[in-house]
């Protein structure tokens, strides 16, 4: 009897944390939430040999200010007790000090950032307060284009190329009251899984993972308080969790794509990057929208996603990756993930191996082939005119392209060849719909094996969230022990425009641990 | 089946469909591209051991079914 009423309690309680997102997207305003989701350190503790906090940064009352989380920092600029400038100051401060070791930044605008800071300052004393974004030092990917500041993506191609207006993502940060630091590196043209010339900040002899590394990068090193990441193959996820901070690549079609140098018109994907799931939630609010300038962007409500995350998790059905993917993936991976499955069990939520349908193991293929063939149509007008141009716009670097190589042979494969990659692309997706429905989250590590290390699964989970499109969330859920001390993500994804929920998934697991407080030591 | 497609191609192919498309590769290029032109044919490979049904369509305007919470996409 008792054993019934606990499941009863159990499914209310499940509904109530799947349904709350329904009634804010249909228009009523927001229903009562859940209690907030359990806190307190309950889960695994990290190890000695992660760094501890910053210390190193500028201060102002007694607080580190590149240190503080978005929300924090919002409060006190809201609250008048922070001024956007003398934030804007310890950010700009604070790259002067570590973008020469850690390269996160292609361009920073420190002449404009002061200009909008003291025009933020100016209105917020005003009494015209803006929103959570207003005086918030952020950086961009520098594929996002910016009126009158250079947009490179990291290529001699582009490397004069000054856009004459804002991508779409850019002008809803700046008219949120943003303040826009400078643009992220990556590597050439967001190409690959890492970004040459930015060093991880928690071991600067290794990678920061990509392609959008130059902003998780900056954000492990107090270097920004928000960031953007473009991910076509898992590029916002990887430098994510390679960081230790958090990454959400949301539902396809939900944050508009005018205005970003593409690598595929139909995978790419926008989404923010921070140091806390609040903090993503935030900015996702701001960047979410219809855009009718991206062909690909979808009409849906968007849901005010900070105040939906504080739920409880009882009740919930996780699925997770079959054994046999999971022993494919680093042992330090593999054990912090299986403790991140019992954190939130313990919370409440029932977790279970998942048959993966037939079509997950050749995902990575199709994605290729819809990736390279949109990037050679794209490309096709600087191959014609600037082949020779092709190699990273950085002196330090190698003059090799792989990207021209890439779609240059891309270029040859025909209609025929792309269309049998989308006619599978759909067949995936219907699977994969059916798939979720067993469940209401999937959680599988965010990456293979830790910066720098090795570990090649037949399934990575990263480029099927792409090619189907279904959003994605990376959280910090541990360090590596061998080699020690460096970072490594959760990530848990749902079905299409359940966005709010995998924020509320991961914010719970947040909660329930403190991972993404640790720091690195520079 | 992959072998006996990449087999079939060369760099003198590889030059002709670039021009086809409109794009010219220097011959000291042609090696490079070819190689990576023969890893995407075996990809495709791969992929066409995975049996379609017949009336498969492709997702060309790719819009997703909503199982969430939101409503349909809206069509424009």
């Amino acid at each position: 009897m008792a054993e019934r009423d606990e499941r009863k309690e159990n499914e209310a309680s499940r509904r109530s944390f799947l349904k709350s997102s329904a009634t804010t997207l249909g228009g009523a305003f927001l229903a009562p939430l859940a209690e907030p989701a359990a806190a307190g350190p309950a889960g695994p503790q990290p190890p000695p040999q992660s760094g501890g906090p910053q210390s190193t940064g500028p201060r102002s009352g007694g607080l580190d200010l590149p240190s503080l989380t978005l929300a924090s920092a919002a409060e006190r600029l809201r609250t008048r007790q922070l001024s956007p400038v003398d934030l804007t100051q310890a950010i700009l401060d604070r790259i002067e000090q570590l973008n020469p070791r850690v390269g996160a930044f292609i361009t920073v605008i420190a002449p404009e950032a002061m200009a909008a800071a003291r025009a933020a300052e100016q209105e917020i004393r005003q009494g015209r307060y803006r929103g959570p974004l207003h005086g918030i030092p952020v950086g961009v990917k520098d594929t996002h284009y910016t009126a009158g500041v250079r947009t490179t993506a990291a290529s001699r191609v582009l490397t004069n190329f000054v856009p004459g207006f804002d991508a779409t993502v850019v002008r809803r940060l700046k008219d949120a009251g943003a303040i826009l630091i400078g643009k992220t590196n990556l590597p050439e043209f967001s190409f690959g899984g890492l970004t040459p010339g930015t060093n991880n900040p928690w071991d600067l002899s290794r990678n920061s993972g990509g392609s959008s590394g130059g902003s998780g990068a900056a954000l492990a090193a107090g270097m920004l308080l928000g960031a953007t990441g473009g991910d076509t193959s898992g590029s916002i996820r990887n430098p994510a969790a390679t960081c230790g901070v958090v990454g959400l690549k949301p539902t396809f079609g939900l944050v508009s794509r005018y205005g970003i140098v593409p690598i595929s018109w139909t995978l790419d994907h926008i989404g923010p990057m921070a140091k806390t799931v609040e903090d993503c939630a935030i900015l996702l609010k701001v960047l979410a929208a219809f855009d009718a300038h991206d062909s690909y962007s979808v009409e849906v409500p968007v849901p005010d996603y900070p105040r939906l995350l504080n739920r409880t998790v009882r009740g919930l059905r996780l699925g997770t990756p079959p054994a046999a993917i999971l022993s494919e993936f680093h042992a330090d991976t593999q054990a912090a993930f299986r403790e991140a499955v019992r954190v939130l069990e313990g919370l409440g939520a029932s977790a279970r191996e998942v048959t993966l349908p037939p079509s997950f193991e050749l995902a990575g293929e199709a994605q290729t082939i819809v990736r390279i063939c949109d990037a050679s149509a794209y490309h096709r007008q600087y191959l014609k005119t600037q082949a020779a141009q092709y190699g990273p716009d950085n002196s330090a670097l190698p003059p090799v392209s792989q990207v021209r190589t890439t779609v240059e042979a891309g270029l040859l494969l025909t209609a025929a060849q792309y269309l049998r990659a989308q006619q599978f692309r759909r067949v995936f997706v219907q699977e994969c719909m059916e798939m979720y429905s067993q469940f209401d989250f999937f959680l599988s590590p965010s990456m293979p094996a830790p910066a720098g290390e090795s570990a090649t699964p037949r399934i990575t989970f990263r480029a099927e969230y792409d090619l189907n499109g279904f959003p994605a969330i990376s959280v910090p859920c541990g360090f590596s022990t061998s080699p020690p001390g460096l970072p490594i993500g959760l990530q848990i994804s749902a079905l299409p425009f359940r966005d709010a929920e995998v924020l509320a998934l991961a914010h719970a697991y947040e909660s329930a641990t403190d991972w993404h407080r640790r720091r690195p030591a520079l | 089946m992959a072998q006996g497609i990449n087999a079939a191609v060369n760099a003198a192919m590889v030059r002709a469909l670039a021009e086809a498309n409109g794009i010219s590769i220097p011959d000291d290029r042609l090696d490079i591209v070819l190689k990576q032109y023969q890893t995407y044919l075996e990809l495709l490979s791969q992929l066409d051991a995975f049996l379609l049904s017949r009336e498969a369509e492709p997702s060309v305007k790719f819009e997703l079914p909503t199982g969430g919470t939101a409503q349909a996409p809206g069509r424009r």
